[in-house]
């Protein structure tokens, strides 16, 4: 008997020992050394607030890619920390799209930050060093993804920081798309069958596309004007059913002839409008399902689009003529990842267009029980040379739950 | 029969080896994620998160003026308030009673600090004025000095207030009776009186006549020598908060949050104050005026209480499709990072953000909870058969000492079950071996638990390092490609690793017993039995993986989660199901023993 309390008690001591190995491990090799410094402190965010929106980083789009990271990661403990930094060319919106796109889902779960090609910002740095990645596990504890075109020496100075990367680059865009896929769909044993179809000389309705894949993990697939590429084309016959494609773009933007050409794979489902605020409103209310494949008794169905079109739910509100450009939009997808889940909608500076209010209608909110509530948020990204405080407020009224009491003298 | 004399020791070692590594991996799940908020001093560019919003300011005035603006943007007559109420700052209590009027008059209530900052934001809000009380623009409660700022002023004393609350078109339904000398109690009713135009009433002062026969709800202490009211009280402020928070009268639809653990469909507002700032706590009733109205809980500066916490988990919203369904919640917090940090804000965060149904929260769900109950299950068998197998089956040979509690470990209730089926059998002595007399299939199962209790053991914790360091992925096109999938790459590893500790160090001695062999020669007729039974054990295991960790379980849990442990364990259950019959061929073929 002596024994078994001998071999229970050796148990015991390794049991202590090995968790004070795990607990070394995670705070000392995983983590930098480095620590981050100060950072610019973006009063807007705080001034500019209503009980249904929030205001999100600055007319520059790195910090306004850091304001996305700080919201959605606070990393104050074990559970709020991302799986990895993704680090973008801000100067390259289709690798930014791939990006987005295929690498910050799950299990990645990542934020978007910008680096040039060779230098990293240091608003950019001190961020990455104030989130410590934890590491994917499902990739080699993967702490930063360089995804495009990145120069060496930046892949350099993340590495002298410690983290573990994998760098994910091509020639060009298009094959980035491939390579990235090659990587996710390794990952997940499995390729993705639903596929977003974007023509990359004309991306900018395609852009509402990577907000619902960073969201959902489905993917991406370019063509140009001048047809389909020999990538994009490997792309679609991997997937094993399907590809179900969604062309992003009215016939101007990808033609008659692409589209039938795409038919040659599988079914191709466009969404027909030619700019950012018809099509992100039109997508946001857009879902698709049906078949995705099934064998014998078992049947799993294709589940594209957000589909909202009721009360209780969120937007991410963004303004592609800014200052800022396509970076101040691209860099706010971490907010459709987690959080409110929330797909994009393009506003001007100074004005909701129509096409996005009328979907606003849709979500108009009504009082009902307290512990019932339905309620709205909406995201405002950048400063207010991107989305104006007015138009942010107008914004706000249009998600109220609680109408309000006309005041006297009103209309 | 002659087996190397390291080798028994060695196997002991390596047992001792596998139990309290897979201990030390479920004792870490608790010890990493049991050290509470870190990152008080981290550099931020904003203190907002996914789900709650700061008003920071350096002092009162400077908090109350974010609130008003937010709640009274003013950009454009739809957006401005009719009133402004000011209050003295010391006087929290008439500031509660007025927060009553804040929906009727479409008023926002803010501090008559006289600092520019706050003359500048009444100029800035420019109310409308309220017709039925002459057109004032500026209430002055009690007795707060007048601003001077032009605006049409009319003085109201707190106990004007119901009948000011009468000349409306809302009349109060309840009445909250609060006590005057406590305000970490008595606040709590602010946002409330908001938000459905109650009135509030002071322990000990008569309630006015309009609301005399009003149904009473006391919190916390007020009143203790009435009768008939509703009690909300509590053993601490934050406990009366949460009992707040949760109450609804099942009579009256008209009283109460009601958000508790029977209505997580709804949407939340809840907003984090300090009680001992009582001045600035009462804004929190503009916060109910409109947009995300909710209680007001109270924080502490490093974290939240506990009670608080707790409470909020509870109201974690889970999804049942997808995450963008919501239901989605929101937390206000009231002041700057020196009353309420920004970790502290994070755990609010982190309880609120949504999750999937069967798995909101590492740790708090039914599949976590489950996982948990199977695993203490497990070590408490295993522990039990360790010491009755000492004790009571001396002659049990030694690998299946060592199988039997390893097995126990992984199999939740059913450990004892196959132990004492396996074992309350008549004992057969052949020379210096004591056997059991076991029908076949019974045997098959005993054949089972050595090569499930080793190799299960030694799968789970390969797939355990593998995790922890990290799995390889190796990208690949190709009919093949999925051969690179960490997941497939950890099953490889599981596998080759299994097959080689347990054919070396725990299968080839048991059989060359069985057998009469040297060690030697066992060897090469042990590796098919060895192969053949992993290959069994693994095919319900690694689908079992792959079906719940890929497909089933929304968010993959790794190392970290308790429902890792969970899976695999249950996983290595189903590998013993199916093993079982193929166990039962090879002692059939006399390959394999069942009967030690």
């Amino acid at each position: 008997m002596s024994r078994v309390w001998g071999v229970l008690g050796a148990v015991l001591v390794l049991v202590i020992l090995w968790v004070i190995g795990i607990t070394y491990y995670e705070e000392s090799v995983l983590v930098p050394e480095a620590k981050p410094d100060s950072l610019p402190f973006l009063e807007t965010n705080q001034l500019l607030i209503t009980p249904n929106t929030t205001r999100v980083g600055s007319d520059d789009p790195i910090e306004t890619a850091v304001a996305v990271s700080q919201i959605i990661y606070p990393a104050t403990e074990e559970d709020n920390v991302p799986g990895a930094v993704i680090l973008v060319n801000r100067e390259n919106i289709a690798e930014v799209m791939v990006a987005n796109s295929r690498v910050q889902h799950f299990p990645v779960n990542a934020p978007i930050l910008y680096v040039d090609e060779d230098s990293i910002p240091s608003l950019t740095r001190n961020e990455l060093l104030r989130l410590e990645p934890a590491g994917v596990a499902f990739d080699e504890n993967t702490q930063v993804y360089l995804v495009g075109t990145i120069g060496e020496s930046v892949v350099q100075e993340v590495r002298e920081l410690g983290f573990r990367t994998r760098v994910l680059t091509a020639e060009n865009p298009i094959l980035l798309a491939e390579v990235v896929d090659t990587w996710t769909s390794t990952q997940h044993g499995d390729h993705r069958n639903d596929v977003v179809i974007a023509n990359l000389d004309n991306l900018e309705p395609a852009l509402a596309s990577a907000f619902w894949n960073a969201h959902e993990g489905d993917a991406l697939a370019f063509v140009t004007n001048e047809g389909i590429p020999d990538a994009t084309r490997r792309i679609l016959s991997r997937r094993a059913n399907g590809p179900w494609m969604y062309v992003f773009g009215d016939d101007t933007v990808i033609s008659d002839e692409i589209v039938r050409e795409l038919g040659q794979y599988s079914l191709v489902t466009r969404l027909p409008r030619g700019d950012l605020p018809s099509m992100s409103a039109f997508f946001a209310g857009f879902h698709d399902q049906g078949a995705n494949w099934g064998a014998w008794v078992i049947q799993d169905a294709r589940s594209f689009g957000w589909g909202l079109a009721e009360a209780g739910h969120n937007a991410i509100f963004v303004n592609l003529d800014g200052p800022g450009g396509w970076q101040n939009v691209l860099c706010a997808t971490t907010l459709s990842h987690m959080g409110k889940h929330a797909p994009v909608l393009a506003v001007n500076v100074d004005e909701v267009p129509d096409v996005i209010a009328s979907y606003l209608d849709l979500l108009e909110s009504y009082p009902t029980a307290a512990q019932e509530q339905i309620l709205n948020h909406g995201w405002i990204i950048g400063g207010v040379d991107t989305i104006s405080w007015e138009t942010q407020v107008a914004l706000d009224g249009m998600l109220e739950t609680y109408p309000r009491v006309p005041a006297p003298g009103e209309q | 029969m002659d087996v190397p004399r390291t080798l028994r020791p060695l196997a002991l070692g390596i047992a001792v080896l596998l139990a309290s590594l897979l201990l030390a991996g479920q004792v870490a799940v608790i010890t990493r994620s049991l050290p509470g908020p870190t990152g008080y001093d981290q550099p931020r560019v904003h203190l907002n998160s996914k789900n709650s919003t700061r008003f920071v300011g350096g002092n009162l005035t400077d908090v109350a003026v974010l609130v008003s603006r937010a709640v009274y943007p003013a950009t454009e007559v739809a957006t401005r308030p009719s009133a402004v109420i000011l209050y003295d700052p010391e006087d929290w209590q008439g500031a509660l009673v007025a927060a009553s009027l804040l929906r009727p008059l479409n008023a926002v209530l803010l501090p008559g600090t006289g600092e520019p900052e706050l003359l500048a934001e009444i100029a800035r809000l420019d109310p409308l004025g309220v017709d039925a009380l002459d057109g004032a623009q500026l209430l002055l409660l009690n007795d707060v000095p007048d601003p001077n700022v032009g605006l049409a002023v009319r003085q109201v004393n707190t106990l004007d207030i119901p009948a000011l609350l009468a000349e409306t078109d809302v009349s109060p339904r309840h009445v909250v009776l609060v006590d005057p000398d406590d305000p970490a109690t008595a606040i709590l009713a602010a946002p409330w009186a908001t938000f459905a135009s109650d009135l509030v009433v002071f322990d000990g002062e008569q309630t006015p006549a309009p609301a005399a026969n009003l149904p009473t709800y006391a919190l916390g202490d007020a009143g203790l020598s009435v009768t008939n009211v509703g009690r909300i009280g509590g053993r601490t402020p934050a406990h009366v908060a949460v009992n707040l928070a949760q109450y609804q009268d099942l009579v009256d639809p008209f009283f109460g949050w009601g958000m508790n653990s029977e209505t997580l469909t709804g949407y939340r507002g809840f907003i984090l104050a300090r009680s001992d700032v009582p001045g600035m706590a009462v804004l929190s009733a503009n916060l109910a005026r409109r947009g995300k109205p909710g209680p007001l809980l109270w924080s502490e500066e490093r974290h939240l209480p506990q009670v608080v916490n707790n409470y909020l988990w509870t109201q974690r919203p889970a999804f049942w499709v997808t995450p963008a369904e919501g239901p989605f919640h929101h937390v206000w917090v009231l002041g700057g990072e020196d009353l309420i940090s920004y970790p502290a804000q994070a755990q609010a965060d982190y309880a609120l953000e949504i999750g999937p149904y069967r798995e909101k929260g590492v740790g708090a769900a039914s599949m976590d909870m489950l996982s948990t109950a199977w695993i203490l299950f497990g070590f408490a068998s295993a522990v039990w058969i360790a010491f009755h197998e000492t004790k009571w089956l001396p002659g049990q040979n030694w690998v299946m000492r060592l199988a039997w509690p390893l097995l126990a470990l992984m199999l939740g209730p059913f450990g004892i079950l196959f132990y004492c089926l396996a074992y309350r059998r008549p004992i057969v002595r052949r020379g210096e071996m004591t056997m059991w007399d076991r029908p076949l299939w019974l045997q098959g199962l005993a054949a089972t638990a050595s090569s499930v209790g080793f190799g299960g053991a030694l799968m789970v914790l390969t797939g355990y390092i593998a995790t922890f360091f990290g799995l390889p992925l190796i990208p690949g096109t190709g009919p093949l490609f999925w051969l690179g999938a960490p997941m497939i790459l950890v099953m490889i590893m599981n596998y080759v690793v299994a097959v080689l500790v347990a054919w070396l160090v725990f299968q080839t001695p048991m059989l060359s017993m069985f057998y009469g062999l040297s060690y030697a020669r066992t060897l090469p007729k042990a590796l098919p039995v060895v192969l053949i039974s992993m290959a069994s054990v693994s095919l319900a295991m690694f689908p079992g993986m792959w079906w719940l960790m890929m497909w089933n379980l929304p968010m993959m849990p790794d190392e970290e989660s308790i429902l890792w442990f969970g899976v695999m364990y249950f996983t290595v259950f189903m590998g013993l199901l199916i093993a079982w019959p193929f166990n039962y061929l090879l002692v059939r073929a006399q390959r394999k023993s069942g009967m030690m």
